[in-house]
C-alpha cells in the first residue's frame, strides 16, 4: 500500500500560490526527491505533509488513513517527521536527553531515569550509525555530527516516513556519504524518505524517484535512473541551462592584492601564507572542520587571537576588527546568509552599509547619493527588487547574496573573501553568482573563494589550496585530479 | 518628560538594547543640579552642566559595562537603576532640594528650569517644545546620520553591521550616552515642574517610556521603529491615563493597569510580528529568485 498520498493540495498565501493542487507519493522503503528552485514550494509542502501549514484544499493519506490538515500531532503519531535544515537540538543537553526529548523516561518516583534514558538513546544512535557518547553536550558535536542526533530523535518515533530538509547543505562530501549510508538503511527497512535538496547529482544518487517542483505545481516525478541531471536543470527552471563552457579568466599576473605571513589563530588555524594576485581567484577547499571558516574569519579580523602579518596592495595593515579590515580594502561575504544583511533595512541601504562615510558630509547622510548609487548596484548586478527602498529581508536568497556583493563593490574593496557564497541557494542564482565572481576577477578584485564543494572551486579558481587540520596541506593548479585533492583533504599527505 | 526618556529609550531599543536606568538617572541629574544649584551655591549653567555630565557618566558606564564587559544590556542597565536612585538620594540625602536649612540664601531652582517647566509660549507648554526639539533632533539623527543608521543596523543584525566596517562597540557606547544625557533634560523638566527636585522623582517611568516605544510600534528586540512611532506611543499612553483619572480610578489601580498595558502591548506585538512573518516567509517562498 502506498505509505504516503498527497492529493490536489492547494495553498495559497495573499497574494501568492504556494501550492497550486500538488499530488505526491512516496512508497514504503523509497527514497522520493522533491527537487525544485527557491520558492517552488518544496519547504510548503513538506510542511502541510508534517503538519504544521494547513492546506486551504487537499488530502492526505498515511498508510491509507486520512490524516486531518494542519496537525503536527497527528501527523507525528502516524510515524511522519520531519528534519529541518536549521536543526533544533539542545546545544546544552546531552546527546541522550536531546535524542529522547520530551519522552525522558521517570523512575517509579518520577524523577528522570537516566540509564534508561542513555540505552535507549544508544540504540537510536546506533541505528544511524553514530559513534559518540550520549552523556557528550550536543554544543561539543560537529553539524554533521549533531544532524545525525536530529535523525536519530525522528527514528524513535517508530518513523514510516522521514522528510530530510536540504540534509547535505552543512556536511562535507564525505560526511554527507555517511549520510546516504544511512538514508539507504532506513529504505531497506521499509521507512520511506522524502530527501529535498538543490544539489542534482546528490539527488540522482541518493533517489529511487524524483518529483520536480515549479511554482507550486509538478512538473513530473521520474525515475532516477531515467534522467540526466541536465533534463532536471531544465524541468527546475524551464529553460534550457547552456552546459557551461570554462569561462575563467586568464591566468592573473597582476600586482600583489593580498599577502599574508604566519597567519594564525591557534589552535584551530595554523600558520598560513597566502599570495593572492590583482584578478585571481583562488579556491580554498577544505571539508567541514579543516579551518576554512576559521581562516576567513581570521583574515577579516573577527577572531580575537590572530597572529601574523597582512599585506594589502603591497602596504603592511594591520587588522584587528572587522572596521579595519573594510577600511584596508577588505569584503567579506559568509556563508550564512543571515550574517549578511539587516533584513529590516532597505535594499538601498544594506547595499551602501559599508560605505557610508563616503557617502557622509561629516556626520549626515546624503540620502540622495546613497539612493542613486544602490540604484545603479541594483541594475549592475541585476538584483531583483521592486525598489532601492524595499527591505532586503523580503528579496530571495540569491538575491541577498548578491546585495553582499554590491555592497562591497560599492565600498572599492580589493580583496573579497568569499566563504561558502553557494550554500542554500538555487540553481539559476548559483550561475548569476558565478558570472558575478568571474566579473569581478576580470575586474581586478582578488578573490579568496572558500567551499567545501571541489566543483565549485574548480569551476572559479585559478589556483586551489587545499585545507585540512587547520593548515593548507596542498597548492594545487585547477587541472588538479579531484581524486588527489580529496585524498590532500581527506588528511593524505603527498 | 516621559516624552524625552521614551526618546532615548527609542534610540536604545532600535540598536538592539534596553535602558532600565532612564529614569532614575532623570532623578540623579536633577537632584545634582538642584543640589549644586540651591545647596552648593554654583552658578546656574555650572550646576546645568554638572547635571548634564552625571547623565553622560552614567551613559557612558552603562555603554562600558555592555560593550567592554559583555554584561547584557538589561542587566547593566537595571543595576544602574538601582545605582543612580541610590546615588540620588545619597547626593539629596533623601530630602527634596532646595532643603531651606542647606540652602543658600535666596537659591531655589535655576530660573531657566523653572521658565521651562511651568511656562507656555502661545498656549504651548514649554515642556511640550523641548520635548519637541528633542524629538526632531533624535529623528535627525537616527534617519540621517552614520551614527544614527548604524545604530539601526547593529539592531537589525549585529553580526552584518560588524562585518560591513561598523564598529559596533563605539556606536553603541554613543546610543547609552545620548540615551542618558536626554535623561538628565527630562530630569530638569521634572525639577522644574515641580518647583523642586527630588530622588524619587520619575518613579515608574522606565517602564512608561518603554511601553511608549513598544505601542509606538518599534521591535522590542531592535532595528524597527522610528522617534514618530514613539511620539505617537507617549500620546496614546497620555491619553490613557488621563482618561482613567477622569473616570475616577483610583490611583493605586492605574499603576495595575499601567504594568498590565505593557505586557499587553508586547504580547500584541509578538503576535503580529509573527502574522508578519509567516506572511513575509511565504511571500518569499513565492518570489521568483
Amino acid at each position: 500500500m502506498t505509505l504516503l498520498d498527497v492529493r490536489t493540495v492547494r495553498k495559497t498565501y495573499p497574494g501568492a500560490v504556494a501550492l497550486g493542487g500538488v499530488d505526491f507519493a512516496v512508497e514504503p522503503g523509497e527514497v522520493h526527491a522533491l527537487l525544485g528552485e527557491n520558492g517552488a514550494g518544496k519547504s510548503t509542502l513538506m510542511k502541510v505533509i508534517a503538519g504544521s501549514v494547513t492546506p486551504d484544499a487537499g488530502q492526505i493519506d498515511v498508510d491509507g488513513r486520512r490524516l486531518p490538515l494542519g496537525s503536527p500531532q497527528v501527523a507525528r503519531e502516524h510515524g511522519v517527521a520531519i528534519v529541518y535544515q536549521e536543526l533544533s537540538l539542545v546545544p546544552s543537553l546531552s546527546v541522550g536527553e536531546n535524542v529522547l526529548l520530551g519522552r525522558w523516561p521517570l523512575t517509579r518516583t518520577r524523577t528522570v531515569g537516566w540509564d534508561r534514558l542513555h540505552e535507549e538513546a544508544a540504540q537510536h544512535l546506533a541505528r544511524v550509525g553514530l559513534d559518540v557518547r550520549t552523556r557528550t553536550s550536543v554544543r561539543t558535536l560537529r553539524i554533521a555530527d549533531r544532524q545525525l542526533v536530529e535523525i536519530a530523535k525522528a527514528l524513535c518515533d517508530h518513523v514510516r516516513l522521514l522528510m530530510l530538509d536540504e540534509p547535505t547543505s552543512a556536511l562535507s562530501e564525505r560526511e554527507a556519504e555517511r549520510l546516504f549510508g544511512i538514508i539507504h538503511e532506513l529504505r531497506a527497512e521499509g521507512v520511506g524518505v522524502v530527501y529535498v535538496s538543490h544539489m542534482l547529482a546528490e539527488v540522482l544518487r541518493v533517489a529511487d524517484r524524483i518529483t520536480v517542483l515549479r511554482d507550486g505545481r509538478t512538473v513530473d516525478t521520474v525515475r532516477a535512473g531515467d534522467v540526466l541531471e541536465a533534463d532536471l536543470a531544465q524541468m527546475m527552471v524551464g529553460r534550457r541551462i547552456s552546459a557551461q563552457p570554462d569561462q575563467r579568466v586568464a591566468a592573473a599576473d597582476g600586482d600583489l592584492a593580498l599577502r599574508t605571513r604566519g597567519l594564525a589563530c591557534r589552535p584551530r588555524l595554523q600558520p598560513v601564507d597566502l599570495e593572492l594576485r590583482k584578478g585571481e581567484v583562488v579556491g580554498v577547499f577544505g571539508f567541514v572542520g579543516a579551518g576554512r571558516t576559521r581562516l576567513a574569519r581570521t583574515l577579516f579580523g573577527l577572531e580575537p587571537d590572530a597572529a601574523g602579518t597582512v599585506e594589502v596592495s603591497g602596504k603592511r595593515v594591520r587588522i584587528t576588527s572587522p572596521a579595519d579590515a573594510v577600511a584596508a580594502g577588505l569584503g567579506y561575504l559568509g556563508d550564512d546568509r543571515a550574517l549578511g544583511i539587516v533584513p529590516a533595512m532597505s535594499v538601498a541601504e544594506n547595499i551602501t552599509l559599508a560605505s557610508m562615510g563616503r557617502l557622509s558630509r561629516g556626520p549626515v547622510l546624503d540620502v540622495r547619493k546613497q539612493r542613486e548609487l544602490a540604484s545603479r548596484y541594483i541594475d549592475e548586478l541585476a538584483i531583483r527588487a521592486s525598489s532601492p527602498d524595499q527591505p532586503a529581508g523580503t528579496l530571495s536568497g540569491g538575491n541577498q547574496q548578491k546585495v553582499v556583493l554590491a555592497r562591497w563593490l560599492c565600498s572599492g574593496v580589493r580583496v573579497l573573501v568569499l566563504d561558502d557564497p553557494m550554500r542554500g541557494i538555487d540553481v539559476g542564482a548559483k550561475e548569476e553568482i558565478m558570472r558575478l565572481v568571474r566579473q569581478l576577477a576580470a575586474d581586478g578584485i582578488a578573490i579568496l573563494y572558500l567551499t567545501s564543494e571541489l566543483k565549485e572551486a574548480k569551476a572559479l579558481a585559478h589556483r586551489v589550496l587545499v585545507m585540512a587540520g587547520g593548515r593548507i596541506v596542498r597548492a594545487a593548479t585547477a587541472d588538479a585530479s579531484d581524486d588527489q585533492i580529496m585524498a590532500a583533504a581527506g588528511g593524505v599527505h603527498g | 518628560m516621559p516624552a524625552i526618556l521614551a526618546i532615548g529609550q527609542t534610540i536604545v531599543i532600535i540598536s538592539g538594547g534596553i535602558d532600565l536606568s532612564v529614569a532614575a538617572t532623570a532623578a540623579l541629574s536633577g537632584s545634582l543640579m538642584g543640589v549644586a544649584f540651591a545647596h552648593w551655591g554654583w552658578p546656574e549653567p555650572l550646576a546645568l552642566l554638572l547635571g548634564l555630565a552625571a547623565g553622560f557618566a552614567v551613559g557612558a558606564f552603562n555603554g562600558y559595562v555592555i560593550t567592554k564587559w559583555r554584561v547584557p544590556d538589561f542587566v547593566a542597565t537595571l543595576g544602574m537603576f538601582a545605582a543612580a536612585r541610590g546615588m540620588a538620594l545619597l547626593v539629596t540625602d533623601g530630602l527634596p532640594v532646595p532643603d531651606y536649612s542647606q540652602a543658600v540664601e535666596g537659591r531655589t531652582i535655576p530660573g531657566l528650569v523653572s521658565t521651562l517647566g511651568t511656562e507656555s509660549l502661545f498656549g504651548i507648554p514649554l515642556i511640550a517644545l523641548v520635548a519637541a526639539v528633542c524629538a526632531i533632533f533624535a529623528w535627525f539623527v537616527f534617519t540621517r546620520t552614520r551614527q544614527g543608521r548604524s545604530a539601526y543596523a547593529i539592531g537589525g543584525n549585529r553580526e552584518a553591521a560588524r562585518v560591513s566596517g561598523i564598529r559596533v562597540e563605539r556606536v553603541k557606547m554613543r546610543v547609552y550616552i545620548l540615551s542618558g544625557m536626554l535623561a538628565a533634560v527630562a530630569g530638569f523638566m521634572l525639577v522644574g515642574r515641580q518647583a523642586s527636585a527630588n530622588a524619587l522623582m520619575g518613579e515608574g517611568m522606565e517602564l512608561q517610556s518603554i511601553a511608549a516605544v513598544v505601542v509606538g510600534g518599534a521591535n522590542l528586540f531592535g532595528g524597527e521603529g522610528g522617534i514618530a512611532g514613539t511620539i505617537i506611543g507617549v500620546l496614546i499612553i497620555g491619553v490613557l491615563e488621563n482618561g482613567l483619572e477622569i473616570l475616577g480610578v483610583e490611583e493605586f489601580w492605574q499603576r495595575v493597569v499601567n504594568g498590565l498595558i505593557i505586557v499587553a502591548v508586547v504580547a500584541l506585538d509578538q503576535w503580529r510580528r509573527r502574522a508578519i512573518v509567516a506572511r513575509e516567509a511565504s511571500a518569499m517562498r513565492t518570489e521568483r529568485p
